[in-house]
């Protein structure tokens, strides 16, 4: 799990860091808004954190950009008892969480796998029953078969979470290319081989696929 | 914690303006009746002074050989000439005075050409304008008293206003300050308690940082409460106490205290979550912090029909006065030290959201905190 973090205080800003590194999440930090912006605009992040009080660009503003452009990470932001009772913004901009500083390490955690579990598997467990037989734990990223679980590389993983966020939906090959590989250049075999691993190692009909417009996971019903 | 001063200024200044009118009203009284009486005087004279060129001209057109006697007439007076026997010889035109705004007189005259013995006299008279001076009079000096101590008042309390406001900002500053130490120091622990295997000391800067934290929330709520608006939103009840037992347990292990609970999953309660934290923190701190050794704390979150029940037990001693505790500064136990002020955030906070609080607290079967979050609809 990638996730962006803007606070401008040093100090803090390591802390949070490593503390959700010791939680196991990939984190890129900033202290500018403007580079926080062009990082989201390269990478592909499952969560930002951003606090609001940022100079050069506000965590606030940075989210109408990224809105603006049909970006739809879900947030959380790091703010002050008065910013976030006055602005109402988390639910004007389509947000989805906050957290008041000072705030326990704990309730960062909880705030972030909530968030995640809704945003990527629409449940509150964060676990999705996938069609024949397979769950997918959200937040741990793991795949089982009759409670099996099943051994993925890290790129195979990407996809498949990709899919299973998006689930009973075709991605499109250039959707994964942007999402999973973020833009690199990798040829379009390359995916189909990868998928190709993944349908061995499940089943052929866990990933569906359409000549065309893409693939697809779907949910049990 | 500004008073709102201008609107208190004002009901100041007004008040003692009324007192001052209560207090002028005996002389401004006494004042208009002398007045009134030496305006009567003047109309009186007025009457005389014409009675008497009346008076005159008659005397002066007895001793005359002329035979026509021209009454000397005035659009001021009313005039009526009459025999002995109170016959009218002549009256002048009917000026349609009333009657209660009338003055009249009446003098005997001496013998003469006219056979006239009585004349009599009217006058309008009118008091308005006399009423109308003391109403402005009146009107001045109060303006004049409202404006001065409204101004001098104001001037007074200026002071005080500027060292509340620059008290206020220290405090906003104060916090703002200790928002991300205290939030660094928090953090590292935690990691720290992560890395390393669990020790006294760490484990006891833990549970400091974390009193430290919910005396931060309670002040920070203190100050920011009236500059800061609440929005409610969706809160699950149930996803937050499990959270903040989660966060106390550190706390009540130390002396053996256990907790009890009573949980139902899913309930949701439509609050802010500032508010909500509150009442939670407030009531598991006092609970922590007042049981006796090794005893236990029972939680209940229950559901009945649409209102939610929360409610705290724990043994400790009773509590004396009930009603006091939710005053602020109030100290059940001065030697435990802490605040007071814990309490009456949780009151305002029930007040505003609909919430009723319930106490019993006995030594024999302990405290209770039990809040009823009534539904709305």
């Amino acid at each position: 799990m990638r996730l962006l973090l803007l606070e401008d205080d040093l100090d803090y800003k390591e802390s949070i860091k490593e503390y959700l590194e010791s939680l196991g999440y990939k984190i890129d930090d900033f202290d500018d808004g403007e580079e926080a912006l062009s990082a989201i605009y390269e990478n592909k992040y499952h969560l930002l954190i951003l606090d609001i009080r940022i100079p050069s660009l506000s965590g606030y503003e940075l989210v109408k950009i990224i809105r603006e452009n049909k970006d739809n990470t879900p947030v959380i932001y790091i703010t002050s008892l008065t910013d976030i009772n006055n602005l109402s913004l988390g639910y004007e901009l389509g947000c989805n969480d906050y957290i008041k500083k000072p705030f326990s390490p704990k309730e960062l955690k909880y705030r972030i796998e909530q968030l995640i579990k809704l945003f990527y598997s629409n449940e509150n467990s964060g676990q999705v029953k996938l069609k024949p037989n397979f769950m997918y734990d959200v937040l741990k990223r793991e795949l089982f078969l009759d409670k099996k679980l099943i051994n993925l590389t890290k790129k195979q993983s990407d996809v498949v979470f990709c899919l299973v966020s998006n689930k009973n939906q075709f991605i499109s090959i250039d959707r994964l290319r942007s999402e999973v590989w973020e833009d690199k250049y990798i040829c379009e075999a390359d995916i189909r081989v990868c998928i190709k691993k993944i349908r061995d190692k499940t089943s052929k009909e866990f990933i569906t696929n359409q000549r065309g417009i893409g693939y697809k996971i779907d949910s049990e019903k | 914690m500004i008073v709102k001063s201008k609107n208190f200024i004002l009901k100041i200044s007004i008040f003692y303006t009324v007192i001052f009118f209560i207090f002028i009203a005996i002389p401004t009284y006494f004042y208009t009746n002398l007045e009134l009486e030496n305006y009567k005087n003047t109309q009186n004279r007025l009457l005389i002074e014409h009675a008497q060129s009346i008076q005159r001209t008659i005397y002066d057109f007895s001793n005359s050989k002329s035979d026509t006697f021209i009454f000397p007439k005035s659009f001021k007076f009313e005039a009526t000439l009459l025999t002995k026997d109170k016959k009218i010889i002549y009256k002048t035109r009917d000026l349609n005075f009333n009657k209660t705004s009338k003055m009249s007189i009446e003098i005997e005259l001496s013998n003469n050409r006219l056979n006239a013995k009585y004349l009599q006299l009217s006058k309008k008279i009118s008091f308005d304008e006399i009423y109308f001076k003391i109403l402005i009079l009146t009107l001045f000096i109060g303006l004049f008293i409202f404006i001065s101590i409204y101004l001098v008042i104001k001037a007074s309390i200026e002071p005080f206003k500027k060292a509340n406001e620059y008290l206020d900002a220290f405090f906003n500053d104060a916090m703002h300050e200790l928002k991300t130490p205290l939030g660094i120091i928090q953090l590292n622990l935690e990691i720290l308690e992560n890395k390393q295997k669990k020790s006294k000391e760490l484990e006891r800067s833990i549970n400091a940082t974390k009193n430290l934290f919910l005396v931060y929330e309670d002040i920070e709520y203190l100050i920011k409460q009236k500059s800061v608006k609440y929005n409610k939103e969706k809160i699950d009840f149930t996803y937050t106490l499990n959270q903040r037992l989660d966060q106390f347990e550190s706390l009540a292990s130390p002396r053996n205290i256990k907790f009890k609970l009573n949980i139902k999953d899913n309930i949701s309660v439509l609050i802010n979550r500032t508010h909500i934290l509150r009442i939670i923190d407030n009531t598991l701190s006092n609970a922590i912090k007042y049981s006796f050794k090794d005893t236990l704390i029972t939680v209940e979150l229950i559901k009945n029909k649409n209102d939610i029940f929360f409610s705290v037990h724990n043994y400790a001693k009773a509590i004396k006065n009930k009603k006091n505790i939710f005053n602020r500064y109030h100290k059940e136990n001065h030697i435990k030290g802490g605040f007071g002020i814990g309490l009456n955030i949780v009151k305002n906070i029930c007040d505003a959201n609909n919430i009723d609080i319930f106490l019993d607290s006995t030594n024999e079967n302990g405290t209770i905190f039990k809040y009823t979050f009534l539904s709305n609809t």
